[in-house]
């Protein structure tokens, strides 16, 4: 796809242009809001608000990266304040532990499909999911987590350490019963 | 170092997740930006044509005032109906031929018409003749080449009703027409049949009119001149009288408009600074909940283990802050006490809340290491907790529009009082203002919760200085807001406050 032309027919105001820009990523940015919140509907929401940013901001994307990861970028920053506006994350998101937590060297082998996994890191709650998501799969530094959610440093990684091990937990619970009843199917 | 092993399958697992949208997030995305392009349409037109039509209006004033002349569009509405020459009768031969023998210096018994003698009356008017019948060039004010006067004259001459048009310049034309016209006419020192030198008795000196003479002439009393005075010297001399008497007319009539007192628009340069607060109304709890559609979706899914919590209902002390303006300001007086201004002002306002710690900042480009080399900045919303850590300074920019009376409360010219009363419209155009929400219980900034239109009410009690060279009024001022500042979904009501001195200066005495 000619992501140049595409996003001077957005700039230039043509619906059309601006809809295929849409359909084009919306599935996967869907995803990326998805393992942020607690809902569908909340995912939407946050798609919906991430998508009208993205055309305010189109006029910023210098063509010099990908556009996908700008997109991406800009739902992970609406996720987040969505997160931050939002009562029932706001209390999970105020982060006092201080105390650090060293991350484990348990590299579980991952089994599971990716719905199976997303659902999971749903699961956590969420300052550790939020804080799983931006480190583990979007790749934030714990300086640079500090930073969005305006906590230390340290209170980043060993929320992270937690997380992990949460995770790997019920990764493991998960694998486990996978397998007994793989067993229990075979006589 | 642990290996990222375990982070690397994730991000692998989670970059191919992918879910179908509903189709109403398009269309809501589609609505938001419409309603965006809309909006700035809008806003465009409810500004810049009220200034548009400001400019517009005080242009018209100007040129039009420039354009005026006294003696063309102020004479004429003063000049009784009667004193103009009054349309003559087509019936009445005698009455048309009338002007004719005074102007042309050649009485006759037949009319004597433009089309058959031109040189006759016109030429006589335009080029008047001197006693050596030298024809010298004709004047300014009656020079053929204007059309509208063309018309007049060609119309006096040609026995038609002479029309006298609502135009001012030809009414004007007209008049300094016929002004030339019997002043030409005054018999000249050399005329053998003058009777300048002598006048006959009983008969009034030229340019003295006498007092309480009507001085309407109409082309019957032309005829009745001509019959009273049967010689031609005299018919000169009545004429000359007449024009004595229109002259003086004329000048009643300026005197008037000089006496009569002029109200133009009037520039001045306004400013003033003071304190600015939020007014705060009760809050709604009920409310807020049903407004806030994302606590309703999130409501209708049901899910219990992060429902919301009651949040507690905490709003800072909103603190006073420094406020000041500046502006320009037309003016005119509609009678010596009342007077009705129009403006333009750029106010800015500002409070203070005592808010916690910033728990969001700015996200650097390459924060990302995915997307390290592809993303641009971005700026999330800045977010405070609620607290009182520090005293954080709202800033309020604001394009105002206002439209007030003023009235003088006294006559006196060492201290004049003034009160001023009005309203102004003042549109948003910037805020650096945190807005508490009452859900999450934290400040943030947004742009959309506030109300961008503002309607305020305004008044000011000003006393006039005596500066040299300048008409000063310095008062005291206050305004409030009437519309509130947020709107109602976000916060309770709060509506602006503003308290200080109005400084207002019309260059140049009165």
């Amino acid at each position: 796809m000619d992501y140049h032309q595409l996003v001077k027919d957005c700039l230039r105001g043509e619906t059309a242009a601006q809809k295929q820009l849409y359909e084009h990523f919306a599935g996967a940015m869907l995803g990326v809001c998805y393992r942020y919140t607690k809902s569908m509907v909340d995912a939407e929401d946050v798609l919906q608000e991430g998508f009208i940013m993205v055309f305010k901001n189109l006029h910023q994307f210098s063509f010099s990266g990908e556009l996908g990861g700008w997109i991406r970028r800009i739902m992970v920053n609406t996720a987040i304040n969505y997160l931050k506006k939002h009562s029932r994350y706001q209390t999970d998101l105020l982060f006092t532990e201080t105390v650090m937590h060293p991350v484990s060297d348990e590299n579980p082998e991952v089994t599971m499909n990716t719905k199976e996994l997303a659902e999971l890191i749903r699961q956590l709650p969420p300052g550790y999911q939020a804080i799983f998501n931006l480190h583990a799969v979007e790749g934030y530094s714990h300086v640079e987590i500090g930073k969005i959610l305006g906590i230390k440093e340290g209170t980043s990684r060993s929320q992270y350490a937690r997380a992990r091990a949460l995770l790997i937990s019920w990764i493991n619970k998960f694998s486990a019963a996978n397998k007994n009843e793989t067993n229990y199917a075979r006589p | 170092m642990h290996d990222p092993k375990f982070e690397k399958e994730v991000q692998q697992k989670m970059a191919e997740l992918e879910f179908s949208p509903s189709e109403s997030v398009w269309a809501n995305v589609e609505k938001a930006m419409s309603g965006r392009r809309r909006r700035g349409l809008f806003f465009f037109w409810r500004f810049a044509l009220p200034v548009l039509l400001l400019m517009a209006g005080s242009g018209y004033y100007y040129f039009t005032r420039t354009e005026k002349h006294p003696a063309t569009a102020k004479v004429q509405p003063d000049i009784p109906q009667a004193q103009q020459v009054s349309p003559a009768p087509a019936a009445n031969p005698e009455t048309h031929a009338a002007p004719a023998p005074i102007v042309s210096e050649t009485p006759t018994a037949t009319p004597v018409t433009h089309a058959a003698t031109p040189d006759a009356t016109a030429t006589a008017i335009a080029s008047p003749k001197t006693p050596d019948n030298t024809t010298y060039p004709a004047t300014k004010g009656s020079s053929n080449k204007n059309p509208t006067l063309s018309s007049t004259l060609t119309a006096a001459g040609t026995g038609t009703p002479r029309t006298h048009s609502r135009n001012p310049l030809a009414a004007s034309a007209n008049r300094r027409q016929q002004a030339t016209n019997a002043t030409d006419n005054i018999p000249a020192a050399s005329d053998p049949q003058s009777a300048a030198g002598t006048p006959t008795p009983g008969v009034p000196t030229p340019g003295t009119p006498t007092p309480g003479n009507n001085i309407t002439m109409t082309s019957t009393d032309v005829v009745r001149q001509r019959h009273a005075y049967p010689s031609l010297a005299d018919q000169r001399f009545a004429a000359a009288i007449h024009a004595g008497k229109l002259k003086s007319q004329n000048s009643a009539a300026a005197i008037k408009i000089l006496q009569t007192p002029r109200r133009p628009w009037e520039a001045a340069f306004v400013g003033g600074a003071g304190i600015s607060s939020l007014h705060q109304m009760q809050l709604s709890n009920y409310s807020l909940t049903q407004y806030d559609p994302a606590t309703a979706a999130y409501n209708a899914t049901q899910i219990t283990s992060y429902a919301a919590t009651p949040t507690k209902q905490y709003i800072a002390t909103v603190g006073s802050g420094v406020s000041f303006w500046a502006g320009i300001q037309a003016q005119k007086a509609l009678s010596a006490r009342w007077g009705f201004s129009l403006g333009l002002n750029l106010h800015y306002y500002s409070n203070s809340v005592h808010i916690g710690q910033q728990v969001s900042s700015y996200i650097p480009a390459a924060a990302s290491l995915l997307t390290s080399s592809t993303v641009a900045p971005i700026q999330s919303y800045p977010y405070y907790s609620a607290g009182d850590v520090q005293a954080y300074t709202n800033r309020y920019y604001f394009l105002e529009l206002p439209v007030a009376i003023e009235y003088k409360i006294n006559n006196s010219k060492l201290l004049p009082l003034f009160w001023d009363g009005g309203f102004s419209i003042g549109y948003l155009m910037g805020s650096s203002a945190v807005y508490y929400n009452t859900h999450s219980g934290v400040y943030f900034k947004d742009g959309g919760v506030a109300n961008h239109t503002q309607v305020n009410l305004s008044t000011a009690l000003m006393v006039g200085l005596p500066v040299r060279g300048l008409r000063v009024q310095l008062g005291p001022q206050i305004q409030y807001g009437l519309t509130p500042l947020l709107n109602k979904e976000q916060s309770g009501e709060q509506h602006i406050f503003y308290g200080g001195i109005r400084l207002v200066v019309f260059p140049g005495k009165k």
